[in-house]
């Protein structure tokens, strides 16, 4: 400091700089505490014209909102475990932020997948509508959903309030996360509390009696402290398909941005919907002329999900860059479903289907499961110079206990009800079911309890100007016990298992690795090169596991990935390309949707292609969300004994997957934006491989959302969002007998205030 | 007049500016100055209008609000939008050079005179070796070197360097203000009277008579010197 520093008389309370009793005259002529201009500082949506600051007048500022509601780009991410620029990641990475999810209008988890590219759904024979896939391979049936990086297995349907953003990666990555990751992981980065007060309220009206209100709801308790609460209700009758549900869930944090920060929060949901099961193909294709909004269920469909969870976590600063954060999680989720598929009379052709065309009933297979799981980890993470180079260090461990359990309707006590004959031409008319079971009575089928520890360490090194090594290393250990019951069909009393199988299944050591190459020339520019694996276990389902796998060695994965990060226009642009190839090299010869009784390790399947981002701001007043993948290979390369499937197509993996969105600040207080999201022609998996359907498939689709935005004041805003405004009919999740449609045209209009 | 302002951001403020910083896309700083200073610059910028700069400038921006001295200081009538440089490497120094009398506000959205310069300074001292403000008053050189959330207020008309950084980096913010009192001289007199106010009030009391009469000259003092 300067030898002879201006001392000045400063108000005690400087420290916590709350505004002192005792005001200087001078600060209170310059307006200070007093809202003197009403310059915006950048407020929410801010159109583009004043997004550059204008000089401000002397007024309190805006709040600062979370980031990822204001803005489609974001430049740091935390898939990697600890907070990183996405720039330093040497893997394909797509980012969906709140703003994005609010402007189209994401209810579901599932709603935003479909504007990520080289993701699609499965359908299966228990309706499971979160069965997604990556480059060709399972992620959510393998446990690579993860909320804030740690997994979340279940298959309870997920609402997307809670949601800061959504992060994509591609590849394998079970140096991070462990084993699964084949294709990529999924992470739910939930809501944080911010040093802030701020609420945003919004309610929504659309077509098929859709409401849906949601509160986000952000205090600053003290100097560190602030508390969020987030809550949705959403009810709809959608010509059937019903939707009813609500969530809460607070966050409170305290010591933020100080040494020691805390967080603890609470989760739940509840979701308790009338789902439709889909159509039997016609000819092998979707049936074209259904309006995709009609509803053939029954009034004893149901689609039941909860999830329950606690989350705790500590970030200690050690000044400097040094960093530990630890996080703790505890839960349990609950599906249930039993739910209709519609088969067309025989002699249904595409071209004669009409309002007369007659519709049998088929109930799936009711399912309902328990999933409890508690997760800790712990990840340090520090910036050092060592021999003249710098490295960004990250380093952990992680614990997870897991249980399942599986229930099935106990047919010993409970035959199950028929579903009526409908027609085309009258749907949703609120059948009932003939017979006395007209809701399954559960019955316990198999259960699963497993532990799991790894262990990992990364570094980042700047090896020379502009180039950075990446390498990294991970152990796990895994064990698990299943225990599967067998049941007589007239078995007295029903709850006794007529046989009980209990199968044990351990390893001891797996290992997983990344390293990678990234040569960033300018501060725009990224390059990468990686070669990363992953492992699956027998037991990845969290199922499955029979005598006869459970000495089966992991499935091994690996993915090479060439790419670039750039951004243009002083970092308003992001693009990002990735060229890749995926193998899983050597596989069981099952695929887990389709269990047989082959276990080699002799399978090898692999996926190329291409993946595309653009996202961020093309002009001051046009926002673009870009992405897409081209996987022009994705084959199976070896199978089993059985050797079907070897040299076809990988099923669920289209050539062409994307969606865009484009936002246009018309007037500063008005805005309009359009968005695309489709696929190529898209085929089933079939047989114990997973190879490509050759007698089903959905053919390619475009579907087009558009929204528009009225901002009656810096905070208070309406907007109208069309969804598929052609109202196309096209195959969304795809199963070898059958297929789910994608939601038909819904008009939604909703009013926002933050205040 | 200058000025060293404490604490204008809290410890959790600078670390998420560090935070979002370390990652952030920087630039050459010469795209901002004036030619003649131009030649004597080397550093780095954030682009204006990135997303991180314009989270940034808001928090900045907040922090002010928060800060009486600072406008008994500044009386600022205007603030230019808050920069951000980063000086370290071969990019590491700014040689004595005096800021332009006018800030074009980008987007053609207004003028701000720079009657008042601001310096934050986001690194601690001992992150980096140099990198001393130095600033030409009339009493000699002055040497800035401030804690990580400090401030350093003192005249746009002064001639002023930053010497080069031999270790580490140094980040700082910093922003012009145009204020209503247009002369360094009164402006500083004002702020002295505040200052001498301030302990009168809060020990004689609101309603003593003098404090009430010296009041009422620093508002005459004011009203004679202000353009609103």
């Amino acid at each position: 400091m300067s030898q002879r520093r201006t001392r000045v008389a400063r108000p005690q309370s400087a420290a916590s700089r709350s505004v002192p009793a005792t005001l200087p005259l001078g600060a209170l002529a310059a307006g200070m505490g007093l809202s003197l201009l009403a310059a915006p500082v950048m407020a929410q949506n801010e159109p583009a014209a004043s997004q550059t600051l204008p000089a401000v007048g002397v007024k309190a500022a805006k709040q600062q909102a979370a980031p990822s509601k204001e803005n489609l780009q974001t430049v740091t991410t935390n898939i990697g475990k600890g907070k990183q620029a996405i720039r330093d990641i040497p893997q394909s990475i797509t980012v969906m932020t709140e703003k994005l999810i609010d402007d189209v209008k994401l209810d579901t988890l599932k709603q935003a997948l479909h504007y990520t590219a080289g993701i699609t759904f499965a359908a299966t024979e228990n309706g499971t509508d979160q069965d997604i896939r990556m480059r060709g391979f399972p992620v959510a049936t393998v446990g690579d959903l993860l909320i804030d990086g740690m997994k979340d297995p279940s298959q309870y349907d997920r609402d997307t309030f809670n949601y800061d953003r959504i992060e994509v990666m591609r590849g394998s990555a079970s140096m991070i996360f462990g084993r699964g990751s084949t294709g990529g992981v999924v992470n739910q980065v939930t809501k944080k509390p911010m040093l802030a007060d701020q609420t945003d309220l919004t309610t929504t009206i659309g077509t098929g009696d859709y409401l849906r209100t949601t509160v986000d709801l952000n205090k600053r308790t003290d100097e560190n402290a602030a508390l969020r609460i987030n809550a949705m209700v959403t009810t709809a009758d959608n010509y059937g398909a019903k939707v009813k549900k609500y969530g809460v869930a607070p966050t409170y944090s305290w010591g933020i941005g100080t040494a020691d920060e805390f967080t603890v929060g609470l989760f739940y949901l509840n979701v308790d919907n009338k789902p439709l099961n889909g159509f039997r193909y016609v000819g092998g294709q979707v049936p074209k002329n259904i309006d995709p909004n009609s509803y053939y269920g029954t009034s004893g469909d149901f689609l039941k999900g909860e999830a329950t969870y606690v989350s705790a976590s500590h970030v200690h600063r050690f000044g400097g860059d040094a960093e530990l954060r630890t996080q703790f999680r505890s839960g349990e989720f609950m599906r249930g479903q039993w739910s209709t598929t519609a088969t067309f009379g025989t002699g249904t052709t595409q071209a004669n289907i009409d309002g007369s065309t007659s519709i049998t009933r088929g109930g799936l297979t009711p399912r309902r499961d328990i999933y409890n799981g508690t997760y800790l980890q712990s990840d340090f993470s520090n910036k050092l110079t060592l021999l003249g180079m710098r490295h960004e260090v990250l380093a952990g461990v992680d614990l997870s206990a897991e249980q399942a359990t599986r229930y099935s309707n106990n047919g010993a006590r409970n035959v199950l009800g028929t579903r009526p004959v409908a027609t085309v031409g009258n749907p949703n008319n609120e059948a009932d079911l003939t017979g006395t079971g007209n809701r399954p009575l559960w019955r316990e089928t198999s259960s699963y309890a497993g532990w799991a520890l790894g262990a990992y360490a990364q570094d980042l090194i700047q090896i020379a100007d502009h180039w950075k090594v990446l390498g990294g290393v991970r152990w796990d250990r895994f064990e698990t016990t299943t225990q599967s019951l067998t049941f007589g069909t007239n078995a007295s009393p029903s709850l006794t298992p007529t046989a009980t199988s209990l199968t044990h299944l351990k390893y001891s050591s797996l290992w997983s690795h990344r390293v990678g190459l990234l040569y960033q020339p300018t501060s725009e520019s990224s390059f990468h090169l990686s070669h990363s694996s992953s492992f699956n276990t027998a037991a990845d389902t969290y199922q499955f596991t029979t005598a006869l796998n459970s000495n089966t060695p992991a499935e091994k994965s690996r993915n090479i990935e060439v790419g670039a990060k750039l951004d243009w226009l002083n970092g308003d642009l992001s693009t990002r390309f990735a060229l890749f190839r995926t193998e899983k090299f050597n596989e069981r010869t099952t695929d887990i949707d389709f269990a047989t009784s082959a276990y080699t390790l002799s399978g090898k399947r692999h996926s190329r292609g291409l993946e595309v981002d653009v996202v961020g701001r093309l002009a001051k007043d046009v926002e673009v969300y870009f992405s897409y993948a081209y996987i022009p290979e994705a084959k199976i390369d070896r199978a089993g004994s059985a050797g079907a499937g070897v040299g076809q197509r990988v099923g669920l993996t289209p050539r062409h997957t994307g969606a865009t969105w484009l936002s246009w600040q018309a007037m500063p207080k008005f805005r309009v934006a359009a968005g695309v999201r489709g696929a190529s022609e898209n085929r089933p998996l079939t047989g114990s491989t997973g190879a490509a359907s050759a007698t089903a498939k959905a053919g390619g689709y475009t579907v087009v959302d558009a929204m528009a935005e009225y901002k009656f004041t810096q905070d208070t805003y309406a907007q109208l969002n069309v969804t598929n405004l052609a109202n196309r009919t096209y195959g969304d999740m795809l199963y070898p007998g059958f297929s789910v449609l994608g939601e038909g045209r819904s008009i939604k209009f909703t009013v926002g205030t933050r205040f | 007049m200058l000025l060293h302002a404490q604490q204008v951001l809290t410890p959790d403020e600078v670390h998420h500016a560090r935070t979002l910083l370390s990652d952030a896309p920087w630039s050459d700083g010469r795209v901002s100055s004036g030619q003649q200073a131009a030649q004597a610059k080397r550093n780095e910028q954030l682009p204006e209008n990135h997303p991180v700069t314009r989270q940034l400038q808001e928090m900045v921006l907040q922090a002010l609000q928060r800060h009486a001295l600072f406008f008994s200081a500044a009386l600022p009538r205007q603030v230019s939008p808050p920069m951000f440089n980063r000086y370290g490497g071969n990019l590491n120094t700014f040689g004595n050079h005096v800021d332009s009398a006018v800030r074009h506000l980008p987007g053609g959205v207004g003028r701000v005179r720079t009657d008042v310069s601001c310096t934050i300074f986001l690194s601690e001292p001992d992150e980096y070796d140099g990198g001393d403000l130095v600033i030409e008053d009339t009493f000699g050189p002055r040497r800035v070197k401030l804690p990580a959330g400090d401030m350093v207020v003192y005249p746009g008309t002064s001639v002023h360097r930053v010497e080069p950084v031999t270790r580490g980096h140094r980040v700082a913010s910093f922003f012009w203000v145009q204020s209503m009192v247009r002369s360094d001289e009164q402006r500083r007199l004002l702020y002295d009277m505040d200052m001498h106010l301030m302990h009168l009030r809060s020990t004689v009391g609101e309603t003593d008579e003098a404090v009430i009469g010296l009041t009422a000259t620093y508002h005459n003092l004011l009203r004679m010197w202000i353009d609103v």
